[in-house]
């Protein structure tokens, strides 16, 4: 039998070898896995361990033909870690400075910029508040002195104090600098070396470039080059179109205007992270991963905004701008029926891409004035006071009143009746149908005072005067409506004609849509739907019945005297007829007074109603006897190359030339013309 | 091998050591082997997921591209810039049809092929017969059948579907 393959001694000592190897191997195992843990553990983790973010993307915002009116862009953050940079790195910062678009002294110091030496902590100092913006801008911020009335100024001293601090320029402009660029451009080390000092781990070259530029990066081999950063930036394809209605997302993609900080909730997403490892180059070990968390974008909001109807109005604004120089306009377009808006501008505006370039004066480009600025609405209010009397049955459309007069006593006071325009025929006997035609001051002032202080106030309350309508975006105003008990007498005279009370541009749009409507008054909307990230449909929104102001009756009523105002009324500058076909529009005419300051005999500046600055409207719809569309063209202040400034002057070609425009883009037909649903013809550049 | 004694031990125990090593290398080589094929498949995966991300961030970008090009102003500039001459739409390009158009289209179209053809009018070889009237101002869309019967008019000339086809080309 053979004695195996060792002799004795080799064997044991091969073995006690081997056993002293396991067991060194043992003793060092042991060592590290239970003595060492918590040190080892620690460095392992911090240098091993990491979490990576993963950005979710922020929703869409489409119009309601699909176009994109806010969007992302895909960006990599480009950031470098200066303790890892090599002597031979350096010789490639030119070629990096060029690629991420940054002077190359600039780049040099962040490379090269390895500790940041702690400073003391300073005192907190109180925030200095923010420069009024615009203040010269806006002819209503001056400090004034308001006399007592006597009964027979033009002008309520309350009111004209609540006018001059409702459109303080300041009001509702998002402060962009506060939130513009909160993040820090670099980070350091947790742990202070010996001299105090902490070492910079990532300082950030560029907020963001496309992938390729950044490929080109990272061909160039620079050690110290962090990890892909991958971001959104958020752009707005259409630049200025719907500024004031979509609003702008800052750099932290959180909504500072518009339907971006109305709908952030929907449109923000939820980030998603996943712990794991990482090797010594920084790369990611997928297979350690311990936890995943999966981003969820944000939800896209579809808008009831039309782009193709929206440009329009924006380059009528442009040619108002152009042609009245104004202080301000806004036009307001809608579906009268469902009360969703098609197109909001305002002149002045600014470009959502460039929204942190606007200059602190002139911030007001900001402010969405159709409903964060309140105005004196002039005579279109005359509806009001109309429909009032029409459905209290006070009067018909044949009643007559004598408009010659100029006093009229009223609860036991002589009060004065509001002067009529100078090209106003002063007839003594004015139906109300001739008043609203007309547009009698002096007849809608007798209409107020036939229905009284608080059946007017009532019917203006419901007609949505007086308190938000809820529209989502740009911060909405109530407006001026002082309740009975606080009027001066004069306001009873005043009121009926639009004057004493402010409304916002589109309270007085949806004061105009209840006529439309028939008596009905819908909720102004701007979102119609919110959808998933997979384009479901998450939420619709419905039209919204706030009350019904007037029967149905009245409302045809009015809208028949409406009619007149572009027939043989104020305004037949509204009118639309092409080719021989009568679209039949019905709207009112509005020039209100605006109150400026004035010197008195004494010199004191007092606020007085201006004879040469006005706001000029024009609202109305149409076809008439089966309303499609509405249109409101507000236009402040166009006095500039205009004597008067009427709003027949002013607003009402504007009307006309949208109305025009928006007849073959919404497939409006005329009122003698069938509606076919099965047949509709081609339109370049509508809907798609 | 001797299988009693000392030695016998001895060599038992190292072929017992030499087999658990064996044994143990080839758990701890499966073992390594088996976590390298998962971090592979992670990498992969990862990979995979990576890509898809940036599938979609391309998408994003397209889109948004593609939505500036859309502009309104851009596509303004644009003309000009072809001189393509291309101006607003207006009520007055648009004829309105109250008709049914389908009936209105066939009958054109027909007429018009047939006018070319025999160098004039002339009485048509086409016969529509309509399952329920055209109302004359319905407004609303109807729900109609129209069947055309077509005889050619010389022949060997086409066929139904030769007629279909001048049919939908017909502006």
């Amino acid at each position: 039998m053979s004695r195996g393959f060792a002799s004795n001694y080799r064997i044991v000592l091969l073995a006690t070898l081997l056993f002293a190897c396991f067991a060194g191997l043992g003793t060092r195992l042991v060592w590290l896995h239970v003595i060492d843990r918590d040190a080892l553990l620690q460095t392992i983790i911090k240098t091993r361990r990491q979490v990576i973010q993963e950005t979710a993307r922020r929703g869409d915002i489409f119009d309601r033909n699909g176009a994109i009116l806010a969007a992302n862009r895909p960006l990599i953050l480009v950031a470098v870690d200066p303790t890892m940079m090599r002597p031979q790195d350096l010789t490639k910062l030119p070629e990096l400075a060029k690629l991420v678009g940054k002077p190359l002294a600039e780049v040099q110091r962040i490379c090269t910029t390895r500790y940041r030496t702690l400073a003391p902590k300073k005192p907190m100092l109180a925030k200095l508040p923010a420069a009024p913006a615009a203040a010269a801008s806006s002819p209503l911020r001056v400090t004034l002195n308001l006399g007592d009335n006597d009964g027979d100024s033009d002008v309520d001293p309350d009111f004209g104090r609540a006018m001059s601090a409702a459109n303080s320029a300041t009001t509702d402009s998002p402060d962009v600098s506060a939130t513009a660029d909160a993040d820090d451009d670099a980070e350091t080390d947790t742990v202070t070396d010996q001299q105090g000092r902490r070492p910079i781990r990532w300082a950030k070259l560029s907020n963001g470039v496309p992938e390729d530029t950044f490929a080109e990066i990272q061909k160039l081999g620079i050690a110290g080059l962090c990890g892909p950063e991958r971001r959104y930036a958020r752009v707005y394809p259409h630049n200025e179109l719907a500024a004031h209605i979509v609003g702008f997302a800052n750099r932290q993609g959180r909504g500072i205007a518009g339907i971006e900080a109305y709908d952030d909730f929907y449109l923000r997403g939820q980030d998603g992270w996943r712990e794991g490892e990482k090797d010594g180059r920084r790369r990611e070990l997928a297979q350690f991963q311990t936890r995943n968390v999966p981003r969820a974008d944000g939800y896209n909001v579809v808008l009831s905004i039309d782009s193709v109807v929206q440009d329009i109005v924006e380059r009528e604004l442009d040619h108002i701008a152009q042609t009245f120089a104004p202080l301000k306009a806004t036009i307001i377009v809608s579906d009268p029926r469902t009360g969703f808006i098609l197109a909001m501008a305002n002149y002045p505006t600014f470009n959502l891409n460039e929204y942190n370039r606007v200059p602190k004066d002139q911030m007001v480009r900001m402010k969405n004035v159709a409903v964060a600025d309140v105005y004196e609405p002039g005579s279109v209010f005359k509806i009001v006071a109309a429909s009032a009397a029409l459905e209290e049955g006070l009067v018909t459309p044949q009643t007559v009143f004598n408009c010659a007069i100029d006093r009229v006593d009223y609860q036991g006071r002589t009060l004065r009746l509001p002067g009529e325009a100078e090209r106003f025929p002063h007839q003594e006997a004015m139906t109300v149908a001739d008043i609203i035609a007309e547009s009698s001051n002096r007849g809608a002032a007798q209409l107020g005072m036939l229905l009284g202080k608080q059946r007017l106030y009532d019917y203006a309350r419901k007609f949505g005067f007086g308190s938000p309508l809820g529209f989502p975006a740009g911060g909405e105003v109530a407006g001026i409506l002082a309740p009975p008990a606080k009027w001066y007498p004069i306001d009873i005279t005043r009121i009926p004609m639009g004057q004493s009370i402010a409304a916002t541009a589109l309270q007085m749009h949806a004061a105009m849509s209840v006529i439309a409507n028939h008596g009905v008054l819908l909720r102004p909307q701007v979102i119609s739907e919110i959808r998933d990230a997979s384009n479901n449909v998450v939420y619709q929104y419905p039209p919204a019945e706030i009350t019904r102001v007037i029967s149905a009756r009245t409302a045809l009523t009015v809208n028949g005297l409406l009619r007149r105002v572009t027939e043989d009324g104020t305004a037949p500058q509204a009118a639309i007829k092409i080719g021989g076909v009568d679209y039949e529009v019905a709207g009112k005419t509005g020039t209100a007074q605006k109150l400026m300051s004035e010197p008195d005999a004494h010199g004191r500046m007092v606020l007085r109603y201006s004879h040469t600055h006005h706001v000029g409207s024009f609202i109305g719809f149409f076809p008439a006897s089966r309303p499609q569309v509405e249109i409101s063209v507000i236009v402040d202040d166009a006095d500039g190359r205009l004597r008067g400034g009427w709003g027949a002057q002013v607003a009402a070609p504007s009307f006309r030339r949208i109305g025009e425009k928006l007849i073959p883009i919404l497939s409006i037909t005329a009122p003698n013309q069938p509606a076919r649903a099965d047949f509709v013809a081609a339109t370049e550049g509508g809907h798609r | 091998m001797k299988t009693s004694g000392t030695h016998a031990f001895v060599n038992q125990l190292l072929v017992g050591l030499l087999v658990t090593i064996g044994f143990g290398g080839t758990i701890g080589l499966g073992t390594v082997w088996m976590r390298y094929q998962i971090s592979v498949v992670a990498d992969a995966n990862q990979a995979l997921q990576q890509q898809i991300n940036d599938t979609e961030r391309q998408i994003a970008d397209t889109k948004t591209m593609v939505e500036e090009e859309l502009d309104p102003q851009v596509l303004r500039q644009q003309n000009v810039a072809m001189h393509l001459g291309l101006t607003d739409l207006q009520q007055t390009q648009i004829v309105a049809v109250n008709e049914d158009p389908v009936y209105r289209l066939v009958a054109r179209a027909n007429q018009r092929m047939y006018e070319a053809r025999e160098g004039g009018p002339r009485s048509s070889g086409v016969h529509f017969q309509m399952d329920t009237p055209v109302p004359a101002q319905g407004g609303a869309a109807t729900t109609q059948t129209t069947a055309a019967a077509t005889r050619a008019p010389n022949p060997g000339s086409t066929s139904t579907r030769s007629i279909s086809l001048q049919f939908a080309s017909s502006p």
